[in-house]
């Protein structure tokens, strides 16, 4: 059988030649119509197209008009997200469109005698954080278990507490390297020392010797100020530059006194001088050691808390003639800032 | 085809208790109905008793009729379920030899035309049962309940643009069956 059309399946479906019910069909199917019957409501409403389907014929015409609500509901939102705010609106209207695409940050480049300076000035901070040059009784540690391991030996100690000198070594100075790691010290680490000391004197047997400890460590330890600060403070040669480009090294001695004592090194013509040896040598106490550094980037080297006294200061140039000035009084509650000229190159 | 308007009328009478107007839907409609379900079942004493049920069916179920499409095609939807669901039981027999035609009176063969034209009907009969739920009412509405499509249309609850639809759907299923079933 070939493939049929719609046409002769229309033709086949409507033919016709059905037979007639049986008779009596219509009798027993009214036989079985109950006695009680409901009709539902929608069935007794008027007829007619409208009638069977509520609102068939609008139901298009809402479904149009709530899309339209919606591209327009959309539209506006997007027109509100993409505009700028009002503001800026108004500087665009006024200015014009500025596009920033790139940012170029230029930093200056230091010169190369900048950078020789820093880089010495670096190396000197960090040679004396690893070697102090004035061997002292305690070099004041973030650790103060460290700290208090390198108290001076015993056999000294005893010596002088015998001897009733009262000079508390164990905290009198510290070396401090400016610029490091370690750049501030604490409190907390310098009352470390001092009950390591003071611990030490206990062993001896000694309770006065103790109590004069604490007492001549006290200011050493109340003085446990930023060092950064008081560098900035007290660098009397080189008072416009910054704490790191001075960078000089200053060395806290636990003193009765405060008194900070500067050295700047200059040339005959006046210029500052970096990276000479200076030491600040007491006059008065034959046994004592002397307050070493090195000039910074301003010349200058700063020794902080230095008892009063008379004290010969020395700086060692390399390749040149030591430069001695003496003596230099250093009153208690005062800071005092010596120059050191040194003698013009011969030719 | 009784009139929409007196066929209202009818039902409102129902609804006041007349059994009269019970009555009177029966003769508007059960020759339809048996029409339709002999066309479906190609056996008459099926076809009545099925046509019964149908009424059976809707008496009880004459409070959902929401009068969205006429009473006839409402009965013609319940009619085919109510075939659908014989022809589903497992005991039921549907016949697969050609009961309408039979023999001529006088005992000999058919001519060739009436045979081929019968053998065509069952087979049509058969690709319209074999039709999705939706298509075989459509067809059978149409065709054999002799159903406008905007009646079908409200019945169904769809548009009359789907109404013809289905039937092209259903023409092309067939005509694909037909074929397949000659070859």
């Amino acid at each position: 059988m070939k493939k049929l059309s719609d046409k002769e399946i229309t033709r086949l479906l409507a033919q016709r030649g059905m037979p007639e019910p049986p008779p009596g069909l219509a009798r027993q199917i009214k036989a079985e119509i109950p006695g009680q019957l409901e009709v539902g409501g929608g069935a007794l409403e008027p007829t007619g197209r409208s009638g069977a389907m509520p609102f068939g014929g609008l139901r298009p015409l809402w479904m149009i008009a709530a899309s339209l609500l919606v591209v327009i509901g959309a539209g506006f939102v997007a027109l509100r997200l993409l505009t700028p705010p009002a503001e800026l609106s108004r500087e665009i209207a006024l200015g014009g469109v500025t596009r920033i695409t790139d940012v170029v940050v230029t930093v200056p480049e230091r010169s190369t005698v900048e950078r020789q300076k820093l880089a010495m000035a670096e190396n000197r901070v960090a040679k004396a954080a690893v070697q102090p040059v004035n061997p002292p009784a305690v070099t004041l540690k973030a650790d103060a278990r460290a700290a208090s391991l390198q108290l001076e030996p015993k056999a000294k100690a005893e010596e002088r507490l015998e001897l009733g000198k009262a000079e508390p070594r164990a905290a009198d100075q510290a070396a401090v390297p400016v610029g490091t790691s370690a750049r501030e010290t604490r409190a907390e680490e310098a009352e470390a020392v001092v009950s390591a000391a003071a611990q030490y004197a206990d062993e001896r047997k000694a309770p006065a010797e103790t109590d004069k400890v604490r007492a001549a460590a006290a200011p050493a330890v109340s003085a446990t100020v930023p060092i950064r600060e008081a560098v900035v403070a007290q660098d009397m040669g080189s008072p416009a530059k910054g704490a790191r480009e001075a960078a000089p090294k200053v060395l806290l001695a636990a003193a009765p006194a405060r008194e900070t004592v500067t050295l700047v090194v200059r040339t005959a013509a006046g210029v500052t001088v970096a990276g000479v040896p200076v030491s600040l040598l007491s006059l008065e106490k034959k046994d004592a050691k002397p307050l070493e550094g090195i000039t910074g980037a301003d010349g200058a080297v700063a020794f902080a808390a230095v008892p009063p006294g008379r004290y010969r200061a020395t700086a060692r140039p390399s390749g040149g003639s030591a430069v001695v000035l003496e003596p230099i009084d250093v009153p208690a509650g005062q800071s005092r800032t010596f120059e050191l000229r040194l003698p013009p190159a011969l030719p | 085809m009784a009139e929409p308007a007196g066929e209202r009328e009818l039902l409102a009478s129902l609804a006041g208790g007349d059994r009269e107007a019970a009555e009177a839907l029966v003769d508007r409609t059960y020759r339809k109905v048996f029409a339709l379900l002999c066309k479906l079942s190609h056996d008459p004493d099926l076809a009545a008793d099925l046509t019964q049920e149908t009424y059976r069916r809707a008496w009880a179920a004459l409070g959902s009729f929401d009068g969205r499409a006429q009473f006839s095609t409402w009965l013609y939807r319940i009619a085919t379920n109510a075939f659908l669901n014989h022809v589903r039981r497992p005991h039921a027999v549907v016949p697969l030899d050609d009961e309408m035609g039979g023999t001529l009176p006088d005992g000999g063969p058919r001519q060739d035309d009436e045979a081929i034209a019968a053998q065509t009907q069952e087979r049509l009969r058969r690709a319209v049962l074999g039709l999705p739920d939706e298509l075989r009412f459509t067809v059978a509405a149409r065709f054999w309940g002799e159903t406008p499509v905007p009646e079908i249309a409200r019945a169904e609850g769809i548009s009359e643009v789907a109404v013809r639809k289905r039937l092209k759907r259903a023409f092309r299923l067939l005509a694909v069956t037909l074929e397949e079933v000659a070859s």
